[in-house]
Order: structure tokens, then sequence, then C-alpha cells
């Protein structure tokens, strides 16, 4: 989906009339921690920065980060620092905050956005494990962004509030569950996800138009099928355009900008019994196949692919990496290593956002589906 | 290259500290198989835990054999028939055993190059095996260490530092180590240290602190954790009075290319204490009293004329002979990486010794982890402390923590404090040296 003029008024209009109304827009960098619930219930919006770069942007942003610091970082740092003249970023604008954590040294590097573009900064830091102290470490951490995104917005997020926002984000992720399953070409699937992340429950009636008009049982798409796993493409990257312009389907897009985003839901059915603060906590501890956790990170992440590939019957695993990321990129060889010995085919791609290797990539992307 | 025979006819502490530090592999042998004491490994300078355990803290690249043996053998044996602090006797006995007249008067020297020879030994069998390439030199070298002596361990502490791309890599140590324990080293917002997360770090502590009994059979008191933060403690201010209290001094017991030879080797050794902590305080506080010695019988160099540069990052890899071109430019090179981040600064001992400890790693957290503009300015507070006029920046390729910041550290030194600082590149130990070179004069010509 190339990201458009057009897409980025569209998402420019919405901001701003969100603000009109006195909302605020906090900004999220695009992973599978932050609960954006808690932006919600303080009647806030939330704007996940799912925005593939450019060349040029990277080479903008590492003017303040090093060169080595991962693409997407500096791809997010060169849209704040573009925002002001060039009209397809004119929607940051709009930003009142941004969340940054420590889920990755890329999103810690976007703290550079309060020093250099003047954009008020939450942050939250993320215990790498599951037990139960660090479980108690999350809950106070997301506690403290809940009192701190309430103060900001200038109301108070009561536990109702916040069930009623994760009744509402589920409403959208349970469909977006049921979209993944549907018979239609991933690249359709994805375009349909990034609207429904980035306009939320604004995004239901089309999201239920499009279900409605999608039959589960009908005809199975034609092609190769393939899972996407590792780092997310994010909005305006073709990726997945290139590997069915190859005749193949990506079944499933497993990453933070797919599946794995709609997968993160909380458990409404125990409102009244528990907190919403500890429900949320339990969607974090559920969420072992994080690349955001230790200590075996690569065998969740590895049994998980596999298990999508068992149930689909999908043959063919796209790892995909973005140049410099040490979450997707450190441990893929161990991530290949375990799906090959399961028979199933994986084709690694590390990748910046640099048009010049496209030509390189389509022949390896042809080549692997040959073997498939 | 230094030549630095007045430095070790007066500088025998340097040797006995070196020895120590890389000539202690049968050593490390006899406790591992004889002692049966469990070996444990770990990044960071948090050795005190495992000490009141009654294990071994260990860096792996100490088990391997070094070119400089054949001279730390003898001296080693020198040593401990005379007594390290006959210093004069021991450069005697060194001479007859047949290192030259030329050799002796280098040997400091060669005892640092043999460390960061290892070092590009240890890189080169990371890349060997394929593994990031576009990793930074400092976890490709680690790599390299424990893929090749992590079997001797009993233990590996994971201590979970700030950088993902280190946190993922621990997770690749697993497959060299059989054991592996993790400690999450948690972050906070600056300035808001709350109470539930010194209560997570009191935790992580005490889980650690499970793992070593279970290994070791010993119990971890509140008495043993207070004598090794005392130790440790000991150690940290020996470091710091000749880190600061003497490097700020225009009189220095030696040569300005011998003091950050002496910078170097305190850096990596504060890392384990050298395996023991008792001796390591020892050699700390002789080298010290050495050093104190010879300023007060005029034995040393004046060095009022040199340029105080201080070098940093250095925990991701650097290149060491930018000391020497500094030194042969009039400057004199400074590393104060574990000052910066706080790991000199004393841990607590009255109280309740496992939150003191944990107060102390969120101390070092506080200073490392909670912000790249932080901790760019723990730099900064190093740069400040030793009173620089100049700094030079390794950039270590594949970094994507420490140096990623380099736009706004440079800023805040220009602007505010108006000291020069001069970008290296830097990918392995002697490579790209010219041009290191070049931007090094560079720098110097300005002051």
């Amino acid at each position: 989906m190339e990201f458009t003029i057009d897409f980025a008024q569209e998402i420019n209009e919405f901001l701003a009339a969100e603000r009109a109304t006195g909302k605020k827009i906090i900004g999220i960098i695009g992973h599978d921690i932050i609960p954006e619930e808690i932006i919600r219930a303080a009647g806030a919006v939330p704007l996940r920065l799912i925005f593939a770069g450019t060349e040029p942007l990277t080479n903008e942003g590492g003017n303040y980060l090093s060169s080595t610091t991962c693409v997407f970082s500096r791809a997010v740092i060169g849209m704040f620092s573009r925002r002001a003249e060039e009209p397809l970023w004119q929607f940051l604008r709009n930003l009142d905050a941004l969340i940054v954590s420590n889920y990755c040294n890329g999103d810690n590097a976007c703290e550079l956005v309060k020093h250099y573009f003047n954009v008020p900064l939450f942050r939250v830091y993320i215990p790498y494990k599951r037990t139960d102290p660090a479980l108690t470490q999350y809950r106070s951490e997301i506690t403290r962004l809940r009192d701190a995104i309430g103060q900001f917005c200038g109301r108070e997020i009561t536990d109702d509030a916040l069930w009623d926002a994760i009744a509402s984000t589920n409403e959208i992720k349970f469909k977006l569950m049921q979209l993944s399953k549907m018979p239609l070409l991933g690249s359709k699937k994805q375009e349909i996800f990034y609207r429904a992340m980035l306009f939320g429950s604004n995004y239901l009636p089309e999201l239920d138009k499009i279900l409605s008009q999608t039959d589960l049982f009908g005809p199975a798409l034609k092609g190769k099928k393939l899972l996407l796993a590792g780092a997310a493409p994010f909005i305006g990257d073709p990726l997945i355009e290139m590997f069915e312009g190859a005749g193949a389907v990506v079944a499933e897009n497993l990453t933070w900008t797919g599946t794995n985003y709609a997968m993160q839901f909380a458990n409404t059915s125990v409102r009244g019994q528990a907190s919403a603060i500890d429900e949320l906590v339990q969607v974090f501890k559920k969420n072992e196949s994080s690349e955001h956790y230790v200590p075996y990170s690569y065998e969740k992440v590895a049994e998980r692919i596999y298990k999508f590939c068992a149930d689909e019957g999908i043959g063919g695993v796209i790892y995909h990496i973005l140049k410099f990321c040490e979450l997707t990129g450190t441990l893929k060889d161990k991530i290949r290593d375990i799906l090959t010995e399961k028979g199933l085919k994986v084709l690694q791609i590390e990748r910046d956002y640099s048009a010049s290797a496209t030509g390189q990539l389509s022949t390896r992307i042809e080549a692997f589906l040959e073997m498939l | 290259m230094s030549t630095l025979h007045e430095d070790m006819e007066h500088f025998g502490s340097f040797l006995r500290l070196a020895i120590h530090y890389l000539y202690d592999r049968d050593n490390l042998k006899r406790m591992k198989v004889k002692e049966k004491k469990a070996l444990v490994s770990m990044t960071y300078p948090f050795s005190e835990i495992v000490f009141a355990a009654g294990a071994v803290p260990v860096v792996p690249i100490r088990m391997h054999e070094f070119t400089s043996d054949r001279y730390l053998s003898t001296i080693s044996s020198a040593g401990n028939l005379f007594g390290w602090d006959n210093t004069a006797k021991l450069v005697g006995v060194v001479r007859q055993f047949g290192a030259g007249r030329n050799l002796v008067k280098n040997i400091l020297h060669d005892v640092v190059s043999s460390l960061f020879a290892k070092y590009n030994e240890m890189v080169a069998i990371a890349d060997a095996a394929g593994f990031a390439p576009d990793g930074c030199y400092g976890m490709r070298a680690l790599y390299g260490m424990f893929a090749t002596k992590g079997q001797n361990l009993t233990l590996n502490l994971n201590f979970l530092y700030r950088c993902s791309a280190y946190i993922k890599f621990c997770e690749i140590l697993n497959d060299f180590v059989p054991r592996s324990h993790y400690v999450d080293w948690p972050l906070f917002p600056p300035g808001q240290l709350s109470d539930a997360t010194v209560q997570y770090m009191t935790q992580e502590i005490e889980g650690t602190i499970a793992v070593l009994e279970e290994i070791t059979g010993n119990s971890v008191t509140q008495a043993t954790l207070r004598d090794a933060a005392r130790l440790g403690n000991d150690c940290r201010q020996a470091y710091k009075e000749i880190l600061l209290d003497i490097g700020k001094q225009d009189f220095w017991p030696c040569t300005p290319s011998t003091f950050s030879e002496v910078l170097t080797l305190l850096n990596v050794a504060f890392t384990d204490g050298c395996s023991n902590q008792v001796r390591f305080r020892d050699d700390l506080k002789a080298m010290v009293k050495e050093m104190r010695d010879n300023i007060r019988n005029g034995i040393g160099t004046d060095v009022s004329h040199y340029k105080k540069v201080v070098m940093q990052p250095i925990l991701g890899g650097y290149e060491p002979e930018v000391q020497e071109m500094v030194s042969e430019l009039g400057g004199r090179v400074y590393y104060g990486e574990w000052y910066a981040f706080g790991f000199l600064d004393d841990i607590v001992l009255g109280g309740d010794m496992v939150r003191n400890y944990a107060e102390h790693y969120l101390h070092v957290s506080g200073r490392t982890g909670c912000s790249g503009i932080i901790m760019q300015d723990s730099f900064l507070d190093f740069v400040r402390a030793v009173g620089a006029e100049a700094v030079v920046y390794s950039n270590a390729f594949g970094c994507r923590d420490m140096t990623s910041f380099f736009r706004y550290y440079r800023e805040r030194l220009t602007r505010e404090l108006e000291i020069p600082v001069a970008l290296v590149s830097f990918t392995r130990i002697g490579e790209g040296l010219e041009q290191v070179k070049t931007r090094v004069q560079a720098l110097m010509e300005m002051l």
C-alpha cells in the first residue's frame, strides 16, 4: 500500500477533527506492549507510528541519530524533522505527546522528538520477564502511565472508563482476527489493518461492511501461501505486494501490524472481578512471543510461527528484518533453524528503506517461491 | 609505541595487577577443579554479589592464554619469590630470565597490547561463526569469549542492561554456558525512582542470590553481602583516587602513555576484580601507594603542559592506539566509563544489604538506562570531573545504544563547555588508523 498524500491528508483530517473536539493525540511507537486502551480511556486518540521510511527520511534521521540506529527510528525522527514543510508528514503536527519506552534501542531513541521537536513525552519501562515481580513492576508502570495521561488529558481515568476502552478496542481486534482468516489477499488485509489501527472505532462500520461482504468459506486464493514474521511492514512499504506480485499469497501477517496486534486482547468477562489494569497486566503476561522478552524469546516466537503455519497449511515463512533492528535481527538464525527443522521453508529478508535493492529482492522472492 | 623503561623501574604495581588479570588461568583452573568453586561470569562490574556467595566472578577472556604470558610467568614467579614490593629486584630477575632490556622497557605496553590482540582474536571467532556482522565490537568480542571458554563456567549472569541488542545477544550465550540467569535491571523515568522499582530490583537480587546459593551450596547472608560490598567500596575508592585525585594532578608518577594504560587495565580488571576481591583491593591500594610515593620522590613526569583528553564511550570497543597518538601530540588520555555510569559510587553498608545492592544497581541504571540523553549527560559529568579540554568520541560500528545520541552530546560539549570533540570510527583494533590519526591530529591542533 503506497503511502500517498491523499491518505496522509485523510489521517490529517481525522486527527484535526478529533483535536477540534478537545481530544489529545498521543503517539505510540508501533509495537506490541503499550496498551493503547489507556489512551482511549482518557478520551484521547492513539496514533500508532506505523509509517514506513524512505531513504531520504532515514538520511534525515541520520542527522540526529548514528547511522547504525535502526532504520525505522531514524525514519521516525526524519518524519518529525520534515513535518513542518513536507505535506506527507504534516499530520504529525497534530501530535500532542508521544509515548516512548525501552522496548528497543530504536524506541528509546525516539525520545529525541522532545529535545529537537518539542513534543512532550511519556516514558514507560517494560520488564523483560514475565515473573510475578516483573508483572508487579509492569503494573506499576502502566498505572503511572494511566495517571500521567489522565492528568495530561484533564480527566481521571476510572476503572470503568478503562474497561469501556478495552471493550471497544477488543471489538476492533476481534474483527481483525476474523478478517485475518478471510480468503483475501494479504495486501488487502494489511490495508484494512492499517486503517483500523489508525482510525479505531471510527473505522468499525467500514470493517463490518468488509466482513459482511467476504465469505469465510469462499474460494481459496490461488498461490503459494506464506506467513510473514519478524519486523512489521509499515504503511508505504511494498513488501507484501512484492510477494503477492510474484504469485504468492501472504495468508498471515504475524507482526505488530498484523495478527500479532489483533491477538493482544484483554478478557472482558472478568470485569467486575478484577481491575482493568490487572487485566492489562494479564495481556502482557501472555505475550511471551514478544521480541521484548527473555529468556526464551526465539523459541516462543518460532513455536507460534509454526503453530500458525500448521493450522493454516502454510509451508513458507518470510522472516523480515529491518536493518539494525536487533530484536528481530539478533536471533533470526535460531528462529530459522527451529522452523526448518520442523519442515518449513524460511526466507530471511534484511533490508533498509532504500529502493536500490528492490530488483535483487524480487529475484530472491521468485527463487524462494520456486522452492515451495 | 611508548617506551616505558622509566615506568617499569618504579611501577611494579602495574605488573602485579596485570599478572593477576592476564596470568590467572591456572589459578582459575585450580579454583574450579580442586577447590570446586563455581566460576560465574557477568559482563558488568557487579562482582560483589558473586563474591558474597563464595563463587568466583570471571570475565571469560581471562581463561585464555596471552602472548605476554612468557613475561608474565617469569614476573609472577619473581613476584611470589621476592614479594611484589621489591620492584627493583623484580625487574632484575626479569632481565636474568631472558627478557632483555628492550623487552623489559616495553613490557607494560606488551601486556596491554596482548590483551587487545586477544580481543581482536575473539572478534575473529565471532566473525568466522557468522555472528552479527553488524553488531558492535564489544558484543562480538563477548561472543568469542563465551564460544571458547563459556563451557568452563558454572553460571552466566545476564544483567539486562538497556541496550536491546545486548539483551537479545544474551540469549545466544545460553548455547555456550551450562546455565544462565537473567537479572532484570529495571529502568525508571529520570528522577522518578519508585518504591515499586526498588522492590522489583530487590526481588531480582533475591532471585539471583537463590541461584548463586544453589550452585555454590553456600548461604549468602547480610554479613557476606556487607563484607563483599565493603571490599568493593575499598576498590572503588582506590580506583577513583587514581582516576581523579592523581589523574587530575600535573605531576604524574609515570608517562602519560603509561597512565592511560593503567586506566585501561583498571577498566577491564574492575569487572571481575581479577576473581579475587581481597587481592584486587590490595593490588589497587599498592598501586595508589606506589604512585603517591613516586610523586613524593619526584619520580615521574611533569604533565602540566599535556592537554587533558577524554576518550569515550569505550564499552562497545575503541582504538587503543589513540592514546599513543594523543600522547605524541602533547595530550593525556583518560578513560572513565565506570565513573560516568556511577559504578564507582559506594554501596551503602548500613541497614538491609539486599536493598542497598538494589539501590546501587538502580543508581547505575539511573545514569545509563533511563534515557539516551541522560547517558550522554553522564559522559559529560566525567569530562567535567577531570576538567578535560577535548574529547575523542569512539563511534563503534554497530553500536545502537551509547553512540546514537552523538549529535546531542556534541552540541552540549561544544556549546556549553566549549570543548572540541573528534568523532573517530571504530570497527576493529588496528583498522583505519590513518583516518583516526588525521582526526586526532586535527583535534589536537585545535588545542
